[in-house]
């Protein structure tokens, strides 16, 4: 084969630590620069805040614009939302302490002042949690045997609504179709609770599964080969809920995430404003 | 694919098209071009090779005469006439019937530097053809630089070149007389063509469609003999050269070589007939069944290196066979155990078998031209290290051994996977790592973006453990997907390598989609700019495009899914041969 000219592009995962590595510097660096400066001010009876918080506010601006990086994928000098995501991770962490370093790592007294640092941790632990989550559930997503796509979701639990509907029907008997629309049906047909969607678990299935197979001594030879059948479609789509209420949780965090992120830029650019405003001469 | 192009096919009740009854279609019910008149057959019939033809070798159902009438047309070609460019793919060979050819080899402004002089990747290019210093080159391709244009002939639009005596007084050149075939290396192996062929004046050629040219190989042995001739004089050196293990070696002990070296093949040349049928049975009997090249315990008699295809390193295994590596063109097999005997004198047997993965074109070197002409070359500190000493057993004989200690390598399974699914295959297969993809889609989002709003590929595919290998096209190292485009729309990009779909001439004929083994390429509806589907004239039926991925050809900076991931969960990876793969997995 023919391959002229590969395009060049990093294979090992040594570029993966490096990042990790770089960023973490970066930050580091950052924090230490702010933290010497403000404490420098303040020694000269500066306002070692006035340093503290422009450095946040950019920290702070240059979190919000991974949310822009995205919308420009085809800009290369734009970099990787890898690199992206390894700087928001440790700016992140920065921006929670530059921000004690902006309160002097008090409560405020003010009522504005506390909706913003509200917000402000509001958005950071948002941060934090998404952090872990998207370190955790990746894993427990792929340890299930299918892997489906969250926007398939209502397709598929409808197939299988359909296809155990189908089996239940089957056989000579109608134990196993009684069994199904007193006891089974309703898993098909309704949404999982709110428990099931915050701390999915296998419960339910093992219950229906566990009916199906204490019904067994009551059924003809093609209802039990139904019912075998059933167990199976009940445990397929006890997974596709576990997908979709794993999946809902990494998706609707970053939903959270990003509206919170909206409420602090308006808090912080009205409380730029205000500090500006009243100033007085200073800075 | 895209999800909104499926649910748009499938919500459009104008796609509902009431099913008909057709004949099956047989072998030749679309014959090559026009095919040929019986008059024609004749004198091809009193013709050299096809005179020195046994017609009785062929069977009925596939007889020489049906073979030429259908299998093959007749090409003139004009002064100047391309007859094919270094680099394209061509499902035919020709042998020239009347007049002169000239072969204009690739060495001034040869591949390696006609891509050096493109180069994109580097800062300083993107800088020079960001300011209009450098421009992208749509060069015809090496060797053929010259100013071409278009112009049509009985076989379609053919290029031409408008300055035949200067293309041909520049570099090295070589004269097809008639009676010759050519073109028959890339229409057997898939390969691109090694050189241009142009017509310095008029001439006649016999074109030959691949499937023709292996029957005619597999009747006739003479022809068999010959084409391997063909390929010993024009190709072998240049591939043994290519090859890793004999880089670097003099010319002379190449050509020596090259005359000693046996050509084998193994499996079927039409691998994806009947892989996907047997892609899901039992792995332990799909082993089993593959063409056995050496037998683990049997006499080492030769080095084997791998011309074209895959195939499957494996070790016997209580009672199945495990799968070590899999080896891809330029692969070698048996250095360990040849070094290890020549070093010390033993005659140590095969440590592993090697079976072929679909098709697989072998070159055999006998130890005794390894000994003689290949070991004495290698570097030392480059040679593999011994075998493992035979443990003696309390009688003096040799009991059980470890065999060739295993290097840490893909987990088993995985191997298997890549195998078994053919995709190893792959130059630039889409990988996920499941435990670090948090399903944002966004990978998608930045496809769909680059591409006028329809992502590329499916983010699902074939899983084993933690790995996904998503449905995007892989740009194949064996493209099955181009044998059959009647317009050449789906092709290999001279410059990267990439297979690429020309959305001008892409007629929608779905080929390319059929073919393609791993399904990666959709037929989706072509949009206008209000984003409706536009319909053909004649019909009312939609035009369908050929849609795959293009690894974001036209960008900078590599493909936008890799790019767009921000937990380094995926990446576009060449499995041709495990060890990108393993060196990303390990990290």
């Amino acid at each position: 084969m023919s391959r002229l000219s590969k395009p060049v592009r990093p294979i090992s995962r040594g570029g993966f630590w490096a990042r990790r590595g770089w960023s973490a510097l970066a930050t580091t660096g950052l924090v230490a620069a702010c933290v010497l400066g403000t404490r420098w001010l303040d020694q000269r009876l500066g306002h070692g805040s006035w340093l503290s918080g422009q450095v946040l506010g950019a920290v702070v601006v240059f979190l919000a614009g991974f949310r822009l990086r995205k919308l420009f994928p085809g800009v290369a000098w734009l970099g990787t939302a890898s690199c992206w995501m390894q700087l928001h991770a440790w700016c992140g962490i920065a921006a929670l302490v530059l921000f004690g370093l902006h309160v002097g790592w008090s409560w405020p007294n003010g009522m504005f002042e506390r909706l913003l640092a509200v917000s402000f941790l509001l958005t950071g632990a948002s941060g934090v949690y998404g952090l872990v989550i998207s370190r955790l559930l990746p894993g427990r997503l792929s340890s299930v045997a299918q892997q489906v796509v969250y926007e398939h979701v209502p397709l598929l639990r409808a197939r299988l609504a359909a296809k155990s509907w189908q089996i239940a029907g089957q056989g000579s008997g109608t134990t196993l179709a009684r069994h199904y629309v007193n006891h089974v049906a309703a898993f098909f047909q309704l949404p999982r609770s709110m428990a099931f969607q915050l701390a999915p678990s296998a419960r339910q299935c093992k219950r229906i599964v566990a009916g199906i197979r204490a019904l067994d001594r009551y059924l003809t030879e093609p209802e039990r080969t139904a019912s075998r059948e059933l167990m199976q479609v009940v445990r397929e789509k006890d997974d596709l809920d576990y997908h979709r209420a794993i999946q809902g949780r990494l998706k609707w965090w970053l939903v959270g995430h990003l509206a919170l992120t909206g409420v602090l830029l308006v808090l912080a650019t009205l409380h730029v404003v205000m500090v500006v405003a009243f100033a007085g001469g200073r800075g | 694919m895209s999800c909104r192009s499926i649910n748009t096919k499938l919500s459009n009740p104008s796609l509902t098209i009431p099913s008909t009854r057709i004949d099956r279609p047989q072998r030749w019910s679309e014959p090559f071009g026009d095919g040929l008149a019986p008059e024609q057959v004749a004198t091809l019939l009193g013709r050299d090779p096809f005179c020195r033809m046994n017609p009785a070798a062929f069977s009925p159902s596939l007889p020489l005469a049906g073979i030429l009438a259908n299998d093959c047309r007749l090409v003139e070609y004009q002064p100047g006439d391309v007859v094919f460019r270094q680099g394209d793919y061509g499902n035919s060979a020709f042998l020239l019937l009347d007049g002169r050819l000239d072969v204009v080899m690739g060495a001034p402004g040869g591949d390696e530097e006609h891509a050096a002089g493109q180069r994109t990747d580097g800062w300083l290019a993107r800088l020079q053809l960001l300011i209009g210093l450098a421009q992208a080159d749509e060069n015809s391709g090496p060797g053929l630089s010259g100013k071409t244009g278009v112009r049509e002939s009985s076989t379609g639009p053919r290029m031409f070149v408008q300055d035949v005596p200067a293309i041909l007084a520049r570099g090295e050149r070589q004269v097809l007389e008639t009676g010759q075939i050519f073109g028959e290396l890339a229409a057997i192996n898939r390969a691109p063509r090694s050189v241009s062929v142009i017509a310095a004046g008029a001439a006649t050629a016999l074109e030959i469609r691949w499937q023709g040219l292996r029957d005619l190989m597999q009747r006739d042995a003479a022809l068999r003999q010959h084409i391997d001739q063909l390929y010993r004089e024009r190709s072998l050196e240049t591939h043994l050269r290519e090859t890793p293990l004999l880089r670097g070696f003099p010319p002379e002990t190449v050509h020596l070589i090259a005359a000693g070296v046996e050509f084998e093949s193994h499996g079927a040349m039409q691998w994806t007939q009947n892989w996907r049928s047997t892609a899901q049975s039992d792995i332990a009997g799909r082993i089993l069944a593959e063409p056995l090249i050496a037998r683990q315990g049997d006499y080492c008699e030769s080095l084997l290196l791998i011309r074209n295809g895959f195939a499957r390193v494996t070790r016997l295994h209580g009672n199945g066979e495990q799968t070590i590596e899999y080896l891809g063109r330029g692969g070698v097999f048996g250095l360990r155990e040849l070094v290890h005997n020549c070093r010390t004198g033993e005659q140590r047997p095969w440590q592993l078998s090697l079976r072929a993965t679909g098709y697989t074109d072998m070159l055999r070197i006998p130890a005794g031209l390894f000994e003689r002409a290949i070991r004495p070359g290698l570097d030392p500190a480059q040679l593999p290290p011994p075998l493992a000493p035979l443990k003696k057993d309390a009688t003096g004989g040799s009991g059980t051994r470890r065999l060739v200690g295993r290097k840490k390598g893909l987990e088993t399974g995985l191997l298997e996977t890549i195998v078994q699914q053919r995709l190893m295959n792959g130059t630039e297969a889409m990988v996920i790592d499941l435990n670090r993809c948090t399903r944002c889609d966004d990978c998608v989002r930045a496809c769909a973006a680059t591409h006028e709003g329809t992502p590329r590929f499916l983010r699902q595919g074939l899983t084993h453990g933690q790995w996904m290998f998503a449905q995007a096209c892989m740009h194949c190292a064996d493209p099955v997907c181009m044998i059959g485009c009647p317009t050449g729309a789906i092709a290999r990009d001279s410059n990267r390598g990439l297979i690429t779909i020309n959305d001008r001439t892409c007629i929608g004929c779905g080929t390319c989609a059929t073919s393609c083994p791993y399904s990666n390429i959709q037929m989706t509806p072509l949009m206008d700019r209000a984003g409706k589907p536009v319909l053909a004239r004649e019909t009312g039926l939609p035009v369908l495009k050929a849609a795959k991925c293009d690894l974001c050809i036209e960008g900078q900076g590599g493909p936008a899914c890799q790019r767009a991931c921000p937990h380094d969960a995926l990446i576009r990876v060449d499995l041709t041969s495990p060890g990108p793969l393993q060196e990303w997995i390990n990290g």
